[in-house]
């Protein structure tokens, strides 16, 4: 670990000396500036020599494979801390000569945790009164760049007034408020609120209309984590620095791994790298039990059966496994056009073209009712996460949305003024996202059934299918394009293109599906199956699934990311 | 040939097929009324929606020789009309790539 650099006399002994000794030689490397900056006593320690006394301020101190070791120390003294390391903590800190925080900072954290506003706020400023003409950073911490003093010091008193009205004493909070949080002039509406928390009789009135948990709770460390994420890193390091590092890396690991199909997280050894082995993609058994073609097919929640549903009015369910039919639906007059199970996998509901929906016992097969009421063809139908309702739409211009509860009784009419052609629902229940048969998304909020916004994507779409944290939702357009937007910025985050040139005609779905829905799955009328890569939206494989006839729908087994099903014109389905 | 579903017009009067209620076009796209087919009146639109179209055949026609073909609902799969492919006589240019609906297989669709 010397640099060459050194005196040629030690290059002489340093031959016989690996890292482990270093005494005999450290008479020598006392009077030559040895690489590790000179030693103050004659033994180190005999651990790793990687770090060597740095209170010199001579010698350069090498970095650590490029990385600035002044960084790397304190980080690792930190997380030291956060796993709950303390001697070893300081003890690197006494090594190494570096502290995770200057004595500054560290009585400031203080500070704040002991309610000692006056001088956090001189700690954190610097003191105007003693060293004359100070300087923006004065004798205060330094900043980041663009933060406005006048922010913090609000946040601080904020804190501070609200104590005192915890303590009861309103006299003192009034003080504070008329002098310290007003001439901040700061958001005046905040302000006004803050004046009405005086009028709170108690405390638990308090803290619930100001979302504030009292002095001893977490508020404190709150406003020191909010205060820290302004001052300078370099002073005061940005919490769990370390670990938002690993994630980081994790994320960006998991994104350029194509095949990524497991959930489990990647182990930090090694780097991660799925196979292609792992990802299903050779079709191993095919069902062939429709007369008709199949037009959609889902797994159940728990992954255990499969439903295809398609033109000749009949609704399969299989047995995942020995894909034995369990159970055959078939009362339809028309085309089924498609079908959800419901959340506890108990019952299935088919909506079909001859204009009614019905609803079925899964387990027995038996038809427990059947909704009539429409004019039009009953395009789709979505359960509601309790499972005590579901949603149906149609293709009725004045009819559209509809809510039913589990023993076919009407609930609710949304009002939609809208064709519906696919319903999707977010998983948390707050949203309802409606397709026309044109160009539009409308977007409702299901609680209270109110429209949201409306999208128009400009191109005519085929289905839609919310992500499992509800955030995104994935629109599948009939020209060969499936697009992933946010639901809350309306932003179209990610497009998925596959090279089909024409325009399809009939309805293909598409949705999602793998281990975290990490891919974005659809079929096509050429009967290639596409799967994308959700994040960074690489077409992964382009699978023949169904040679020379349309792919309407494929489905991904939910609990067993290695299989999934699609449904194609030739009337089979295949897995 | 997979899932799909009836095109559905916008507008205050729709016609639609008198079996099966698709709607077939807008009362703004006929161009003519002045036609008779085989089961009366028949009138020339610009624009259908949910039909398929049959073979292609020539024939004689009051107004001459025409190519045209048989058009049926989507749906329902009756005959509504027919569709000019091509017409042989400078003055029947016009009718090329347009449709005839009969009005007995009409119905009106609100």
């Amino acid at each position: 670990m010397r640099l060459d650099g050194e005196s040629s006399s030690s290059n002489g002994t340093s031959k016989a000396i690996s890292n482990g000794s270093r005494a005999s030689s450290l008479h020598k490397a006392a009077v030559s500036n040895a690489a590790n900056g000179a030693r103050k006593s004659p033994f180190t320690n005999g651990s790793s020599n990687t770090n060597g006394h740095s209170s010199s301020p001579g010698g350069s101190k090498p970095t650590y494979f490029g990385h600035d070791r002044e960084e790397i120390t304190r980080i690792l003294i930190q997380s030291l801390t956060d796993l709950g390391y303390r001697n070893a903590a300081t003890s690197l800190s006494q090594e190494s000569g570096y502290d995770l925080e200057s004595p500054a900072v560290a009585a400031f954290r203080n500070a704040i945790l002991e309610g000692e506003w006056a001088e956090a706020e001189d700690l954190l400023f610097g003191r105007s009164t003693e060293e004359g003409g100070v300087s923006v950073n004065g004798n205060g911490l330094a900043l980041q760049e663009g933060i406005d003093k006048n922010v913090m010091r609000f946040w601080i008193r904020q804190q501070k007034f609200l104590e005192l009205l915890e303590k009861q004493d309103t006299g003192r909070a009034l003080m504070v408020i008329r002098s310290e949080l007003t001439p901040l002039y700061q958001d005046t509406e905040k302000l006004h609120f803050l004046s009405s928390l005086l009028m709170c009789d108690n405390n638990h009135d308090l803290m619930n209309r100001a979302e504030w948990d009292g002095a001893d709770g977490n508020s404190r460390h709150q406003l020191l984590s909010e205060l820290s994420k302004c001052i300078s890193p370099s002073v005061m390091l940005p919490e769990h620095r370390l670990a938002i590092l690993l994630d980081q890396v994790k994320q960006s690991q998991i994104t350029n791994c194509l095949y990524h199909n497991t959930a489990a997280s990647p182990s930090l050894y090694q780097d991660h790298y799925c196979d292609r082995g792992d990802f299903p993609v050779n079709n191993f058994i095919e069902l062939q039990k429709h007369d008709g073609e199949v037009w959609h097919v889902k797994f159940s929640n728990d992954g255990k059966k499969l439903a295809s549903c398609g033109e000749d009015g009949a609704a399969i369910i299989y047995e995942v496994g020995s894909f034995e039919v369990l159970q055959s639906l078939a009362d339809h007059d028309s085309g089924i056009c498609s079908l959800a199970w419901s959340p506890d996998d108990s019952m299935i509901v088919t909506c079909s073209q001859d204009k009614r929906a019905r609803l079925w016992d899964a387990k027995t097969g038996e038809l427990k009712s059947t909704l009539t009421a429409f004019s039009e063809p009953v395009s789709s139908c979505v359960w509601a996460p309790n499972g005590l309702s579901f949603v149906t739409g149609h293709l009725d211009k004045h009819f559209g949305i509809s809510q039913w509860n589990t023993r076919g009784k009407l609930l609710y009419d949304w009002h939609a003024n809208h064709r519906v052609q696919d319903l999707a629902i977010s998983p948390d229940g707050n949203r309802l996202v409606a397709m026309n048969n044109e160009h539009t998304i409308y977007v409702y909020n299901y609680v209270t059934r109110d429209l949201e916004y409306t999208l128009d994507i400009e191109a005519k779409m085929g289905s839609v299918c919310i992500t499992q944290n509800s955030r995104h939702l994935l629109v599948n357009t009939l020209d060969g394009e499936a697009r992933l937007i946010d639901l809350d910025t309306r932003e179209t985050i990610r497009k998925f293109k596959s090279n089909t040139k024409k325009e399809s005609r009939v309805i293909i779905q598409a949705s999602l599906g793998g281990a975290n829905e990490s891919f974005v799955v659809t079929g096509s009328e050429s009967g290639h199956i596409f799967i994308w890569h959700k994040e960074n939206g690489q077409l992964v494989e382009g699978i023949d699934g169904h040679p020379k006839t349309n792919c309407n729908s494929v489905s991904w087994n939910p609990k067993h990311p290695q299989m999934f099903a699609s449904a194609g014109d030739d009337n089979m389905v295949r897995m | 040939m997979g899932l799909a579903y009836n095109v559905y017009l916008n507008s205050a009067e729709i016609y639609g097929c008198k079996n099966c209620k698709a709607h077939l076009s807008n009362h703004e796209d006929i161009i003519s009324r002045n036609f008779r087919g085989q089961h009366g009146k028949a009138y020339l639109f610009g624009s259908v929606v949910n039909v398929t179209e049959g073979e292609a055949s020539e024939r004689n026609m009051t107004t001459g020789r025409h190519v045209v073909r048989d058009i049926s609902c989507r749906q329902c799969k009756e005959t509504v009309g027919w569709k000019y492919d091509k017409a042989y006589e400078a003055s029947e240019k016009y009718k090329e790539g347009k449709f005839i609906l009969e009005a007995e297989l009409l119905c009106k669709v609100t």
